[in-house]
């Protein structure tokens, strides 16, 4: 445990009883202001720049309007008013502001920033399938054309395994190619194109985003092309077909997500 | 982890009704809310502590969310766990938080009157310092000390780097110990 000198001990005291002071507050006679455009965007930035517990605290008033009495169940803080309202002083303070905020105003700022904060996966989800399109975009029918020239030996990635076992299906392999990344970015333009319609904050299930479902998908489909080779060998062309373009995806996704890393939360 | 069937147990009494809607959120949730508590805690153990600890909370006030929007259920949970993963975070750097902190000076209160007439008094000249504190340093003050703030978080809202912010406070401490020393100097006289 961190040891606390008698100075620091007695900055402690004062500064919980300040809280004290704000959860008794009387905010009948208080000075409120509107915001305009610009303030209102400062003030969006200021609440993003908030620790999460201070953020989760205005969520719950703003975003979810708990009372004060079941915040402090759920959150198990004493004096959330008190918390509240230093928060918003301390805003209007940064601001430059000597009236206190409106509420009208926290409350469409802290929505702003609870739809930001939610939609941080969703557009990671978005940057790795844009990369993933990308990558495949050039990369496969370079590969292609390179292949069809007999320039193949040039290329670094041996596809040479698929196409020898798929032998009179290189056309449908040309239309896979160019399929594959529309498939890979068609969902997240979905996503975005849900998002436009509804103006709310769209949730992508967090396995998207979790590398070890790429892992899985990449292992699951190994295994399926082996168990379609011994036990229905007929089928094992279409099989390497299908479920190579999934581990192609898979794949060069891994490497997407590895690339722009998880966002750290704290 | 606890297991859910213990968690339901745990919490206070639950309809079949609720019961069954708890289950039913706790499978739909339980994959996303660990790998966000993950992400805050980078530890599996404290990971799985997190959710159950925020599951114990979402079945306490169960009767609150089912009352939400579908949409906005999840978002709530989120939230709650956020906080609760705040809190291991917290526990876990061994800093003693103000509600810590709170409790350990309730539990104190073995000093004699004497001993206690003059820590009110030192408290009060405290206050009045920090008091005739600029502004700034005063909301910096009261954000490390009241809000446990680590310099990382106050650096990132007032637009400086955590050594500027760690510098700032080490100067207000100074300025704060100087003056109640030269007060104290002033008396003794």
């Amino acid at each position: 445990m961190k040891k606390i000198s008698n100075e620091e001990n007695l900055i402690i005291q004062h500064s919980i009883e300040e809280i004290k002071k704000y959860d008794f507050l009387d905010t009948a006679d208080m000075k409120f202001k509107f915001l305009s455009n610009k303030e209102s965007r400062k003030l969006v930035q200021k609440i993003s720049k908030l620790p999460y517990k201070e953020k989760n605290l205005l969520y719950m008033t703003y975003v979810f309007n708990e009372s004060d009495s079941n915040i402090k169940d759920i959150f198990d803080i004493q004096y959330p008013r008190g918390e509240r309202l230093f928060l918003q002083e301390l805003l209007s303070k940064s601001l430059g502001f000597t009236e206190w905020i409106s509420d009208e105003d926290m409350k469409k700022a802290v929505l702003e920033v609870h739809e930001m904060e939610n939609e941080v996966y969703f557009y990671n989800k978005l940057k790795v399938n844009i990369i993933t399109a990308i990558v495949l975009l050039v990369f496969l029918p370079t590969h292609i054309i390179l292949y069809n020239r007999g320039t193949y030996g040039e290329v670094f990635f041996d596809f040479e395994f698929f196409l020898r076992l798929l032998k009179d299906l290189e056309t449908k392999l040309d239309i896979f190619v160019i399929i594959l990344p529309i498939i890979s970015i068609i969902f997240p333009s979905l996503f975005l194109i849900k998002k436009q319609i509804s103006k709310e904050p769209v949730y992508v299930p967090y396995y998207y985003w979790e590398k070890n479902f790429n892992l899985k998908v990449i292992i699951g489909c190994i295994g399926l092309i082996f168990g379609v080779r011994i036990f229905y060998p007929i089928f094992t062309s279409m099989t390497v077909l299908l479920l190579g373009i999934a581990i192609v995806i898979s794949l060069v996704e891994l490497i997407a997500k590895e690339i722009i890393k998880t966002t750290e939360l704290v | 982890m606890i297991p859910m069937r213990l968690l339901l147990l745990m919490s206070r009494n639950l309809c079949d009704w609720e019961r069954t809607e708890i289950e039913k959120l706790y499978k739909r949730m339980k994959k996303k809310m660990f790998f966000i508590a993950l992400d805050i805690l980078r530890d599996n153990y404290h990971a799985e502590d997190g959710v159950s600890r925020a599951f114990l909370i979402i079945s306490k006030n169960f009767d609150r969310i089912s009352k939400l929007p579908v949409e906005e259920q999840e978002p709530y949970c989120i939230t709650i766990l956020k906080n609760e993963c705040y809190k291991i975070y917290n526990s876990n750097k061994k800093y003693v938080t103000s509600e810590e902190f709170e409790e350990i000076l309730w539990e104190e209160g073995e000093n004699t009157t004497e001993e206690k007439v003059f820590d009110i008094l030192d408290k009060e000249k405290m206050s009045f310092l920090i008091e005739n504190l600029e502004d700034e340093e005063r909301d910096l003050i009261n954000l490390r000390y009241g809000k446990d703030w680590s310099f990382k978080e106050i650096g990132d809202y007032f637009g400086i780097s955590d050594a500027t912010a760690r510098k700032r406070h080490q100067r207000i401490l100074e300025k704060l110990r100087s003056k109640r020393e030269s007060e104290n100097y002033e008396k003794d006289k």
